[in-house]
C-alpha cells in the first residue's frame, strides 16, 4: 500500500495522512495488527516535517484508528475499523450548529457568540487564570 | 624469496583488480546505461548535459591508468627493497595501505559526483504529489538472520580473543585499542544502515522495489565487510604471536582485495526499474 501526498491541495498535509490511513483501514488495505513505519521513515520517505507526521499519528491513536506500543512501534488498533467511522470533526460541527441556533434564536449575535465562546475557551484551558 | 615473489603476485593481482577490472567495469556500467538509457527517452536521470558525465567517465578512466603505473613503480620499488626487518616491513604495510586508499579514491570522486547529481536531480523535482510505501522497513528484511548472526558472533569471538589474549604480555600487542577500533567501525556501519533504511532517499524517482533492493545489497556489504575486517584483525595478531610478520604486506594486500570485491559490487543495471526517469 502506498500514500500520495499533494503539498499543493488547500487540505493540510496531516489531514491527506489521516484521512488516506482511515481510508485503507476502511477498505482491508491494512489489516488490524499490522504495524506502521516510524514517524522518522514516513516523514523522511514523503520529504515532510516530522512534526507532520507525528501530528496525524497522535489523532489517530486520539481516534483509536492506531496504537502506540512503546519501543515496539505503532500498530493498527483492533477497533480501528469500527473507529473510522466515528468522524470527531463532524459530531463538533453538529454539536456546535445545534448550538449556534439555539443562541441566535435566544437572541444573541455572531459577535456576542464569538467573545463569549472565545472566553469560555480560554477559560477551560487555564481555569486558575 | 619464496615470502617476495608472493607477495608480487598478489600485489600485481591487487593493481590488476582495483586499478584495471573494477574501473573498466565501472566505466562500462556508466555506458550501458548512456546507451540503453538514454536523455532522449530518460530525461530525469541526466539533471546535467550529457558532456558532464562523459567528462566524468574519461576522468575517471585516465586517473585509474596513472593509478595503475604508480602501482607498478611502487612494485618495483617494493620488490627490489623487499623488507630485511620488521621497521621495513612496517613501512611496506603503511605503504600499502596508503595506495590501497589511492587506488580507491577515484570510486570515492565518482561517488561524490553521484551524491551531487542527485542533489540536483532533487532540486529539479517539481512534483507536488509525493510517494511513500506504507509499510515499517526493519533490519531482517533486509539482510538474512543468519549472516547478522554471524556478524554478531565474528564480534563477539573477536572481544573473547582480545581478552584472552591480553594474558600474554606481549609488548607489541594493542590490547583494549583492537576492541576500540573494531567496535568503532561497526558503530559506523550500524549508522550508516539506519540512514539508508530510514533516511531521506537520494534519488527522488527512485521505485520502492529499487529501493529495498538497494538498502539490502548495502546492509549485507556491511556485514561481509565487517566480518573480513574482524578476521584480518584477528588474523594480524596470529600472525604477529608466530612470528609470520614477512607475510604482513601479503595478508594485507590479499584482504584489501577481499574489502574491493565486496565494496565495488553493484546491483544488476538491468533489474532497475528506469522508466521511472521517462517523461511524465
Amino acid at each position: 500500500m502506498e500514500l500520495i501526498i499533494n503539498t499543493s491541495e488547500s487540505v493540510p498535509i496531516f489531514s491527506q495522512l489521516i484521512e488516506q490511513i482511515k481510508n485503507a483501514v476502511a477498505k482491508g488495505d491494512i489489516n488490524l495488527g499490522d504495524a506502521l513505519p516510524s514517524v522518522r521513515q514516513l516523514a523522511n520517505d514523503l520529504d515532510l516535517n516530522h512534526n507532520t507526521v507525528a501530528k496525524a499519528y497522535k489523532h489517530l491513536i486520539r481516534d483509536s484508528i492506531i496504537e502506540s506500543k512503546g519501543y515496539r512501534g505503532t500498530f493498527i488498533h483492533k477497533d480501528a475499523k469500527a473507529n473510522c467511522n466515528f468522524d470527531l470533526n463532524e459530531v463538533v460541527t453538529t454539536k456546535l450548529t445545534d448550538t449556534i441556533k439555539t443562541l441566535r434564536d435566544t437572541g444573541a449575535t455572531d459577535s456576542e457568540i464569538r467573545i463569549a465562546f472565545a472566553n469560555v475557551l480560554k477559560n477551560q484551558n487555564n481555569p486558575g487564570a | 624469496m619464496e615470502t617476495k615473489f608472493l607477495f608480487a603476485i598478489v600485489f600485481l593481482n591487487q593493481l590488476f583488480l582495483m586499478s584495471f577490472y573494477f574501473p573498466k567495469k565501472i566505466a562500462n556500467r556508466i555506458q550501458h546505461v548512456y546507451s540503453t538509457y538514454p536523455p532522449s527517452k530518460f530525461p530525469k536521470l541526466y539533471p546535467m548535459p550529457i558532456e558532464y558525465y562523459q567528462d566524468k567517465q574519461r576522468n575517471f578512466r585516465i586517473i585509474n591508468w596513472f593509478i595503475l603505473i604508480a602501482g607498478l613503480f611502487l612494485l618495483s620499488y617494493m620488490f627490489i627493497y623487499f623488507p630485511q626487518d620488521s621497521h621495513r616491513e612496517r613501512w611496506d604495510q603503511a605503504l600499502i595501505g596508503l595506495f590501497f586508499m589511492v587506488q580507491f579514491s577515484p570510486v570515492i570522486l565518482l561517488e561524490i559526483a553521484s551524491f551531487n547529481l542527485y542533489k540536483l536531480m532533487r532540486k529539479l523535482d517539481e512534483r507536488t504529489a509525493k510517494k511513500a510505501e506504507f509499510q515499517p522497513r526493519r533490519l531482517f528484511d533486509f539482510i538474512s538472520p543468519l549472516l547478522m548472526g554471524t556478524t554478531v558472533l565474528v564480534y563477539a569471538a573477536f572481544v573473547g580473543f582480545i581478552f584472552y589474549f591480553q594474558r600474554y604480555d606481549y609488548p607489541w600487542f594493542g590490547g583494549i585499542m583492537n576492541i576500540v577500533i573494531i567496535s568503532g567501525t561497526n558503530l559506523l556501519f550500524i549508522g550508516m544502515a539506519v540512514w539508508h533504511m530510514f533516511g531521506k532517499k537520494l534519488d527522488p524517482y527512485q521505485s520502492f522495489e529499487d529501493r529495498r533492493r538497494q538498502i539490502s545489497f548495502v546492509i549485507r556489504q556491511m556485514a561481509i565487510v565487517s566480518i573480513a575486517m574482524t578476521i584480518y584483525a584477528a588474523f594480524t595478531i596470529v600472525a604477529h604471536t608466530f612470528e609470520l610478520r614477512h607475510f604482513g604486506s601479503t595478508f594485507m594486500s590479499i584482504y584489501f582485495q577481499i574489502i574491493a570485491v565486496v565494496g565495488l559490487r553493484a546491483l544488476q543495471i538491468d533489474n532497475i526499474n528506469f522508466d521511472v526517469y521517462k517523461e511524465d
